[in-house]
C-alpha cells in the first residue's frame, strides 16, 4: 500500500499557476527523489503535502486516509515529518529544547498537566530527553545538545534539522535539500546515513535534492517538476538520462510561479509578529 | 579529566562551554556561600518585616502582587510573542471578581481567588481569539482598546462593580493583618513562579516558545498554533486574574479609577521588559525593587534635603526614570536585569558564576523573530 | 430634542473627529515612513496641552520660571513642544532600535508614553486644567446649539492640515521622497534620500500635529490631564489611522471624523447610567471590525 498519494495537486497564487495537475505516488519504505530547476514547484508540493498550503484541487492520502482537510499540525502528528529549505528550527532555543518540542505530538500528557508538574510528567520529560540525545548521538550531533541553534553553521543546521524531523517520531520524512551547502564528498556521505536512518526508523523517504550523485545513489524511484508539472517518473538512471530533463536543467527557468510561493511562504512565517 | 593547563581542542569548537566549566563542582565553601545567599535573603526580609511599620510590609505585597501581574505580561509578551496594552483590563477585573465573589456572593477569598483567576483566563481567552485574526501591531490597538472598555464600561457596571466606587473585599482570615497578608501574597506569587517554572519545562512552554518565532516551525513540530496561542492567554488571564485578587484584598476596596492605564497597563510593561523578558527571577526581581524604590525614595530625599516638590513627587520621577530604564534595556541589554538574576540562579544550582552566560533566548527583545 | 440627541454629537463629533484626525495624520506619516506604531503619539498632545496652558498662564517649576506670555504665545509653544518631543523620540528611540522587530519599538514608544505621562502629573499633579479658547464666543447657532468659535477654528486648521499634507506628499520632492522612502528604503537610500532626515521630518511633523490637537481640543472638552492624550486621543486616533489603511492621509483625516461622530452619538443616545462607556465600546467594535472585516481600511489600498 502506498504511503503517500498526492491526486491530481493544481494550485495557483493570484494569477500564477504554481501546480499543474501533479500525481505522485510513494510507497512504503521508498527513498524517492523529487528534481527539477529552480523555480519548478517543489517546495510547493512539499507545502500541499505537509498541510502549509491548500491546493485548489488535488487530494492528499496518507496511508490510505484522506489528509487533504488536515491541519499542519495534524499531520505532522500523523507521521509526515519535514525539514525546510532554509531551515525551519526555533532558533533562540538550544538544539535539545528543539529536540523536546519537535516531540510535541509524541506527549500523552496534557499541557496543564505539565503546568502543574504531575509525576507523570517528570518521567515523560526523563523520557523525552533520553530519546532526544538518543536521536542526537545517530546524528552525531551529541555534543552540540546545549548551543543555542542561532550561531551554529548551516550545514550542521541543516543536520540538526533532520535530528528535529526524526523527534517528530514520522513514518514518512520529507527532507527539503539536506544536502544543500555540502561538498559532493559529504553528500554521498550524508546519502549512506539517510539510507542507515531508514533502516533505523522504519522510514519512507521523499527528498528534494540537486546533488545528482546523491539522488542516483539512494532513491528508488524519481519525479521530475517542470514549470509546476510533472516532466517524468522513473527509476533515476532513465530519468537522469530523460532528454526533456536534459533539456529542462540546461535551458531556461521558471522563475515566476516559485518566487511566488516563497513570497508566501515569507508570510506564513510572519514578516512581523 | 582534571587536567590542568592543557591548550584548548580544536576538535570541537562548537562545544557550550570550557570543559573545566562543564565538570565545574563548588568546593564545600563554595556550596556554602550559594546557601548563605538564600538564606540570608530571608532573613533581611524577616528583619525588613518586623523592623518598620506594618505599612512596609503592605507595600511589599504590592511589589509581589505586580510581580504576579508582569508575569503575566510575560507569558503574553515573552512567551507567546503577543502584545498587551490593556492589562488594566486583566487585573481590574480579577480584582472586581474578586470583590463581587466575597461581598455579593459570600465566599471565602480563595473561592474568589479562583473565580477571578478563572473569569481572567475566560477574558483572556475572548481576546486571544482577536488575536488569532488581527495580527501583530493591530493586535496591540485591540488591546488598548480593551483595556479603555474595561475602564470606562466594565469597570462601572452597577450590577458587577457597584459602579466602580468601592467595592469591598476584606482579607481572608488569619491574614487580616499586613504582615500576614504579605505572608499569603508570599506563598501566591510561588505558586504562580512554580507553574511558570514548570510550564517553560513541559510541553505547553516549549510550544508557545516555538510559535513566538516561527508558526510554520511549530506546526511541523506537531504543535497547534491558534490553540496554544489560547493557552497563551488563558494563562496570562489566570496569573492577571490571581493578582487582581490579591491587589483586591489588599487594598479592601476596590476602586475603577487604581485600574489605568498608566498606572497598570504601562507600569507592568515597563516592569516586565526592565525585568527582562522571559526572565522570570529579574521580572520579580525588578517589580520589588520598583515598589521599594518608590517607597523609599521620598525619605531618600528628605534625608538628602533635596525641595519639598521632589519629595512629594519622588514616585512620579522613579515612573519616568522607569520609562527611561525600559528604552535604555530595550536598546542595550534586551535580557534587562535577568542578564544579572540568570547567572545568579545558575550560580546558586552549583555553576559558575558568568555574567552574559545567560544561555539561549531571549537575545532579540521583544520578539526573538527577524 | 434633534439638537440634544443629534445636532451636538454631530457638532462635536465633527470637531473631537478633527482632533483625532490631526493624531491620527501624524499617526499615518510615522507608519509610512518608519514603519512604527508610535504609542506615545497621544502624549504630543498632552505635552503639547501643558505646554500651551503653562506658557500662556506664566509658570514656575522646579528652577525655571516663565512670564504670562498669552494664549497664542502658548498655542506656538505647545506646537513646538509637541514637534520637539518627536524628535526627541526619533533621534534617541526610533532609531537607535530600527533594526529590531517592530513590536520592539512599539514597547519602547509606550515607555516613552509612561515617561511622558510620569513629567506630567510633576506639571500639574493630577488635577484637570480648564484651558482658554483661542477665540471665545460663538457665531453661529444651528437647531438650538451654539457653535464656538474655537469648534470652527478646529475643523478649519484640520482640513489646512489635511490639504497641506496631501499638497505637501503629492507634488514636492520632499513628500515624495518621503513616500519612496516608505516603499523602497534601499532604493530610496541608493537614489541619494537621506533616511535618517525623512525619518526626523515625519516624527517632527507627526509630534507638532499632535501639539497642535492638544492646544486645540481641550478648549472645546473643557479640559486636560495627565495622559489626556493617551486616554482620550490615542485610541481614537489609531481607529481612525486603521479606517484608513494606516497609510492614507485622506482616510486618517476620514477616520477621525467617522471616529468621532461614532463616539458622540453613542455618548448622547446611550444611557449612561445602564451602560456606560458606550463611546469606548463603539470604538472597539469599529476597531475590530475594520481589522477583520476590511485590514486595507475604508479608502481601500495599501499605499
Amino acid at each position: 500500500m502506498p504511503v503517500l498519494e498526492a491526486n491530481g495537486i493544481s494550485i495557483r497564487f493570484g494569477g500564477v499557476q504554481a501546480l499543474t495537475d501533479v500525481t505522485l505516488t510513494v510507497n512504503e519504505f521508498e527513498i524517492v527523489g523529487l528534481i527539477g530547476p529552480n523555480g519548478a514547484g517543489k517546495t510547493t508540493i512539499f507545502n500541499c503535502i505537509t498541510g502549509f498550503y491548500r491546493p485548489q484541487e488535488g487530494r492528499v492520502r496518507f496511508k490510505g486516509d484522506d489528509i487533504s482537510d488536515l491541519a499542519a499540525h495534524e499531520r505532522s502528528a500523523l507521521g509526515i515529518g519535514r525539514t525546510f529549505q532554509n531551515v525551519g528550527l526555533v532558533k533562540s532555543e538550544t538544539v535539545l529544547t528543539n529536540m523536546l518540542t519537535a516531540q510535541h505530538a509524541v506527549i500523552e500528557y496534557g499541557p496543564v498537566a505539565g503546568m502543574v508538574g504531575l509525576p507523570t510528567t517528570l518521567r515523560t520529560e526523563r523520557v523525552l530527553k533520553r530519546r532526544a540525545e538518543a536521536i542526537l548521538d545517530i546524528l552525531d550531533l551529541g555534543h552540540l545538545r546545549d548551543l543555542p541553534v542561532q550561531g551554529l553553521p548551516y550545514g550542521v543546521l541543516k543536520r540538526v534539522e533532520i535530528a528535529t524531523a526524526l523527534a517528530t517520531d514520522p513514518d514518512l520524512l520529507m527532507l527539503d535539500e539536506p544536502g544543500s551547502g555540502l561538498g559532493p564528498q559529504e553528500a554521498l556521505k550524508l546519502g549512506d546515513e539517510l539510507l542507515e536512518l531508514r533502516r533505523e526508523f522504519d522510514l519512507t523517504i521523499v527528498l528534494i535534492e540537486h546533488h545528482v550523485p546523491l539522488v542516483l545513489k539512494i532513491c528508488d524511484y524519481v519525479y521530475c517538476l517542470n514549470f509546476g508539472q510533472l516532466l517524468t517518473e522513473g527509476d533515476p538512471i532513465s530519468v537522469r538520462n530523460h532528454p526533456e530533463v536534459v533539456a529542462a536543467y540546461l535551458g531556461e527557468e521558471a522563475p515566476e510561479a516559485e518566487e511566488e510561493a516563497e513570497r508566501l511562504e515569507a508570510g506564513l512565517e510572519g514578516a512581523e509578529l | 579529566m582534571t587536567t590542568v593547563l592543557e591548550p584548548p581542542t580544536h576538535d570541537e569548537p562548537l562545544d557550550a562551554a570550557p570543559a573545566d566549566d562543564r565538570d565545574f563542582r563548588p568546593t564545600p565553601g563554595g556550596w556554602a556561600a550559594r546557601a548563605a545567599l538564600p538564606i540570608g535573603s530571608l532573613l533581611v526580609l524577616f528583619f525588613y518585616l518586623n523592623h518598620f511599620a506594618p505599612v512596609r510590609a503592605d507595600n511589599l505585597s504590592n511589589g509581589l502582587i505586580i510581580a504576579v501581574g508582569a508575569l503575566s505580561l510575560n507569558v503574553l509578551v515573552g512567551y507567546a510573542g503577543q502584545i498587551s496594552l490593556g492589562h488594566q483590563a486583566f487585573i481590574g477585573i480579577g480584582a472586581f471578581t474578586s470583590a463581587y465573589v466575597i461581598s455579593q456572593s459570600h465566599q471565602s477569598f480563595y473561592v474568589a481567588l479562583v473565580v477571578a483567576a478563572l473569569v481572567g483566563a475566560t477574558q483572556a481567552v475572548i481576546l486571544g481569539l482577536v488575536a488569532l485574526r488581527v495580527r501583530g501591531l493591530y493586535f496591540a490597538l485591540v488591546t488598548l482598546a480593551w483595556g479603555a472598555v474595561s475602564e470606562q464600561c466594565i469597570f462601572l457596571l452597577k450590577g458587577f462593580t457597584g459602579g466602580g466606587a468601592g467595592a469591598n473585599a476584606p482579607k481572608p482570615g488569619g491574614f487580616t493583618t499586613d504582615r500576614a497578608y504579605f505572608v499569603l501574597v508570599a506563598i501566591a506569587l510561588g505558586v504562580i513562579l512554580l507553574i511558570d517554572w514548570r510550564m517553560m519545562a513541559s510541553k505547553a512552554g516549549r510550544a508557545m516558545q516555538a510559535l513566538r518565532e516561527s508558526p510554520q516551525v511549530a506546526a511541523n513540530y506537531g504543535v497547534n498554533v491558534n490553540a496554544y496561542t489560547l493557552l497563551a492567554f488563558a494563562v496570562s488571564g489566570f496569573y492577571a486574574g490571581v493578582a487582581g485578587a490579591l491587589y483586591a484584598s489588599r487594598r479592601t476596596t476596590v476602586q475603577a479609577v487604581e485600574f489605568s492605564f498608566a498606572s497598570i497597563a504601562l507600569t507592568y510593561l515597563i516592569v516586565t521588559v526592565v525585568g527582562g523578558l522571559r526572565k522570570r527571577g529579574g521580572i520579580v526581581a525588578f517589580a520589588i525593587l520598583f515598589e521599594l524604590g518608590a517607597e523609599w525614595l521620598p525619605d531618600l530625599a528628605k534625608s538628602l534635603g533635596l525641595p519639598r516638590s521632589f519629595q512629594a513627587n519622588a514616585g512620579t520621577y522613579l515612573q519616568a526614570v522607569s520609562g527611561i530604564l525600559a528604552i535604555l534595556t530595550l536598546i542595550f541589554q534586551p535580557e534587562g536585569l535577568g542578564t544579572i538574576t540568570g547567572p545568579i540562579g545558575k550560580w546558586l544550582k552549583g555553576e559558575r558564576f558568568h555574567l552574559g552566560h545567560g544561555g539561549g533566548g531571549g537575545a532579540e527583545g521583544v520578539n526573538a523573530r527577524p | 430634542m434633534l439638537g440634544v440627541t443629534l445636532v451636538t454629537p454631530i457638532i462635536l463629533g465633527l470637531v473631537q473627529g478633527a482632533g483625532f484626525g490631526l493624531v491620527a495624520i501624524g499617526l499615518v506619516l510615522i507608519y509610512k515612513s518608519t514603519r512604527v506604531f508610535n504609542f506615545a503619539a497621544g502624549e504630543f498632545a498632552t505635552l503639547g496641552a501643558f505646554a500651551s496652558y503653562h506658557f500662556s498662564h506664566g509658570f514656575n517649576i522646579l528652577f525655571i520660571s516663565i512670564p504670562k506670555l498669552g494664549l497664542w504665545a502658548g498655542a506656538v509653544a505647545g506646537i513646538a513642544v509637541g514637534a520637539a518631543f518627536g524628535l526627541l523620540t526619533e533621534r534617541f528611540v526610533v532609531r537607535p532600535l530600527s533594526n529590531r522587530p517592530k513590536v520592539t519599538v512599539l514597547v519602547a514608544t509606550a515607555a516613552i508614553a509612561t515617561t511622558a505621562i510620569a513629567l506630567e502629573i510633576v506639571l500639574g499633579a493630577t488635577k484637570s486644567f480648564r484651558s482658554g479658547a483661542l477665540v471665545s464666543g460663538h457665531p453661529f447657532v444651528l437647531q438650538g446649539v451654539s457653535l464656538l468659535w474655537q469648534e470652527l477654528i478646529v475643523i478649519f486648521v484640520l482640513v489646512l492640515a489635511g490639504v497641506g499634507l496631501a499638497i505637501f506628499f503629492g507634488y514636492t520632492d520632499l513628500g515624495l521622497a518621503t513616500l519612496a522612502t516608505s516603499q523602497e528604503p534601499t532604493a530610496s537610500r541608493l537614489m541619494g534620500i537621506r533616511l535618517n532626515r525623512i525619518s526626523m521630518l515625519t516624527w517632527g511633523l507627526a509630534g507638532a500635529l499632535g501639539g497642535l490637537a492638544g492646544v486645540l481640543l481641550p478648549p472645546v472638552t473643557g479640559s486636560f490631564f495627565a495622559a489626556y492624550g493617551t486616554t482620550d486621543l490615542l485610541i481614537a486616533a489609531f481607529t481612525a489611522a486603521v479606517l484608513g489603511g494606516m497609510t492614507s492621509v485622506p482616510g486618517a483625516f476620514l477616520g477621525g471624523i467617522l471616529v468621532g461622530l461614532v463616539q458622540n452619538l453613542a455618548l448622547s443616545n446611550v444611557d449612561q447610567n445602564h451602560f456606560p462607556g458606550a463611546p469606548a465600546v463603539a470604538v472597539l467594535v469599529v476597531l475590530i471590525g475594520v481589522l477583520v472585516v476590511r485590514p486595507t481600511g475604508i479608502l481601500g489600498r495599501e499605499a
